[in-house]
């Protein structure tokens, strides 16, 4: 026998991850440390979030392989890394007023840093194997950080929701992997081509498996049929979970999604076609319509985040033509306005304590003018209106859609874009022309680290509306595969 | 054809012997109501307690840090089968492997988990 390939194997394919599971074991044992430190824990969490990003010049044009090619990092999957780490970045800050002077802080940072590994595991995975393996690292340490902070009977609900339902969908995900298997004899990327595939009984077995393996990415992505669990577990689970959990998990499934499509060219195919086409309408019209009787504020944005999720997949039904770049850019501003929009229901749920209902944004406007300001960018930009990177990335997506000509699809994701307007300004209304009913419950505060950061992201979505079209440019894919 | 035909004639007979089974001793059999016959196994020991008898919580987390082991050993069968082949590479690898699956020991013990009390 002779010795094994070693070669194949590259360290440095896999470094964010390594830095991130040995930085978060570290925070695993932090306990030791006197409780005092325990508050300053963010500070080290979001620094070395920031190390991350020294990776970009290594991988950029690089094209670095590993594990016999199951690894790859183009400039596609940096996009996903950037995007991933901007999350992560934010969910931190989010969280960071919770964890004051929480013993168990360095379990959080713990899990979401597995998470994150997981994720950026994902979006560099070329193999399907690979891509089940990460998304259970994701999906086990999200159940538990969906129910770490639980104080009652909704948030073990939530939990035990998130959990059941994940562990189904991963079953759905991992069938269609063997079907998918079965029928081609292969798990890697570039040898699953539907042409290589000569029987005809097989190429249906083959079409079945990638619609279950879409079935399993559905769920992460909270797209219709499978976004059952998406309101109850982010109103479970803490607002800053909450706000990681509608925006991390999704950019990586779509990143498989994506290079499902771009590497396998599958959506050229009527049959899967017709099953995105499904799901992405299908949420839009549910999303917006389930969105407009919420009175919740976390719920509402659940909804919302569900109908947001079929727009983009408008961007996946043309990825050959120009979708690969509009949902780029859809994603890029989506982390922001979404995150944000999660973010204020951070910030009034610490002040108010509880879960936020829409009408107690009342007078925001008066007590906190630069929190309701922010507030309201993010709700204009979810809307899809003009100043905003929202308005931008939903007209990209439209005119790409129009462009391929799925007209049919176009003209539903329009009208439910006119339907969403009711509930995206309804909280405006509710900031701005309401009068609170009792005293000054919105006191200003002085300077705060939270609403700081969210005006921030506000205008960051400014500012990806005014580039937007330079933007789009350099966000296009031009790597060979 | 010849194989389509057995195909279907296979299938009409496994239907009927799985569904025709059990309808037979439905309505042949008889069903005297013995005390054998309410105890959760009809062979083996006599149950000596109620069958909704409380465990504590402290066996759960015994087995998860057991799952620990069980994990190892599976890896460390497989490593030793093929240690020859591997060579100094394969000794590095589950040696990290080890030390991996050793953090959640770790923590488990600095959590207390191994104490009974």
């Amino acid at each position: 026998m002779n010795e094994m390939q070693l070669i194949d194997i590259n360290i440095v394919s896999v470094g964010p991850e390594i830095i991130l599971l040995a930085a978060g074991i570290l925070f695993l044992f932090f306990k030791l440390f006197p409780a005092k430190l325990s508050r300053y824990l963010s500070v080290p969490a979001m620094i070395i979030l920031f190390c991350l990003f020294i990776f970009l010049p290594f991988f950029r044009d690089n094209n670095v392989a590993g594990f016999a090619g199951a690894i790859k990092w183009d400039n596609t999957s940096l996009l996903f890394y950037i995007l991933l780490l901007f999350a992560a970045l934010l969910a931190i800050m989010f969280s960071h007023g919770k964890l004051k002077d929480n013993e168990r802080a360095g379990e959080f940072y713990f899990l979401l840093y597995v998470a994150q590994a997981g994720m950026i595991l994902m979006v560099t995975a070329r193999d399907l194997l690979i891509v089940f393996l990460s998304m259970e690292i994701l999906s086990v340490s999200l159940y538990v950080l969906v129910g770490m902070f639980r104080a009652g009977k909704a948030q073990m609900e939530a939990m035990v929701k998130y959990f059941l339902l994940g562990s189904f969908s991963s079953a759905v995900f991992l069938m269609g992997l063997a079907l998918i298997y079965g029928a081609s004899g292969a798990t890697h990327f570039d040898s699953l081509y539907p042409a290589t595939i000569s029987s005809l009984h097989m190429l249906a077995l083959f079409y079945i498996g990638v619609v279950m393996v879409l079935a399993g990415l559905g769920f992460k992505i909270a797209a219709v049929p499978f976004h059952m669990w998406a309101p109850d577990a982010y109103e479970g689970a803490d607002e800053s979970v909450a706000a990681f959990l509608a925006a991390a998990p999704k950019i990586a499934a779509f990143a498989v999604i994506y290079r499902l499509g771009m590497i396998m060219n599958l959506y050229t195919v009527e049959t899967l076609t017709a099953v995105i086409v499904v799901m992405s309408a299908g949420s839009m019209v549910l999303g917006n319509l389930a969105a407009l009787k919420q009175t919740m504020l976390i719920r509402m944005l659940a909804y919302s985040g569900i109908a947001q999720v079929g727009y983009m997949l408008i961007g996946i039904l043309v990825l050959p033509q120009s979708g690969a770049a509009a949902l780029l850019f859809y994603l890029f501003v989506y982390v922001f306005m979404n995150m944000g929009a999660f973010g204020i229901a951070v910030f009034l749920s610490r002040e108010k304590g509880g879960n936020v209902a829409i009408d107690d944004l009342a007078g925001l406007a008066k007590g906190r003018p630069l929190v309701a300001f922010a507030m309201a960018v993010f709700m204009i930009s979810l809307a899809g209106i003009p100043p905003t990177g929202g308005f931008f990335a939903k007209f990209y997506i439209f005119k790409s859609g129009i462009e391929a000509g799925y007209l049919g699809v176009v003209i539903i994701a329009v009208i439910a874009t006119v339907v969403s307007l009711y509930y995206y300004f309804r909280v405006i209304m509710a900031m701005y022309m309401q009068e609170k009913e009792e005293g000054a419950r919105w006191g200003s505060a002085g300077f705060d680290f939270l609403p700081a950061v969210l005006f921030l992201c506000a205008f960051a979505l400014l500012a990806c509306g005014l580039i937007a079209p330079h933007l789009l440019s350099s966000l296009m894919p031009g790597e060979a595969h | 054809m010849t194989t389509t035909l057995a195909l279907i004639i296979f299938a009409v007979l496994v239907f009927c012997v799985a569904i025709g089974v059990p309808l037979l001793s439905y309505f042949i059999g008889r069903k005297p109501m013995t005390p054998e016959k309410s105890v959760p196994y009809e062979c083996g020991m006599d149950p000596i307690e109620q069958e909704q008898g409380l465990v504590s919580v402290k066996f759960y987390k015994i087995a998860l840090i057991f799952v620990i082991f069980d994990v190892e050993t599976i890896f460390i069968y497989l490593w030793a089968v093929s240690a020859e082949q591997t060579g100094v590479f394969g000794l590095i690898e589950i040696i990290v492997f080890i030390a991996i699956l050793f953090i959640p020991l770790l923590y488990a013990w600095h959590k207390g988990d191994l104490q009974w009390e």
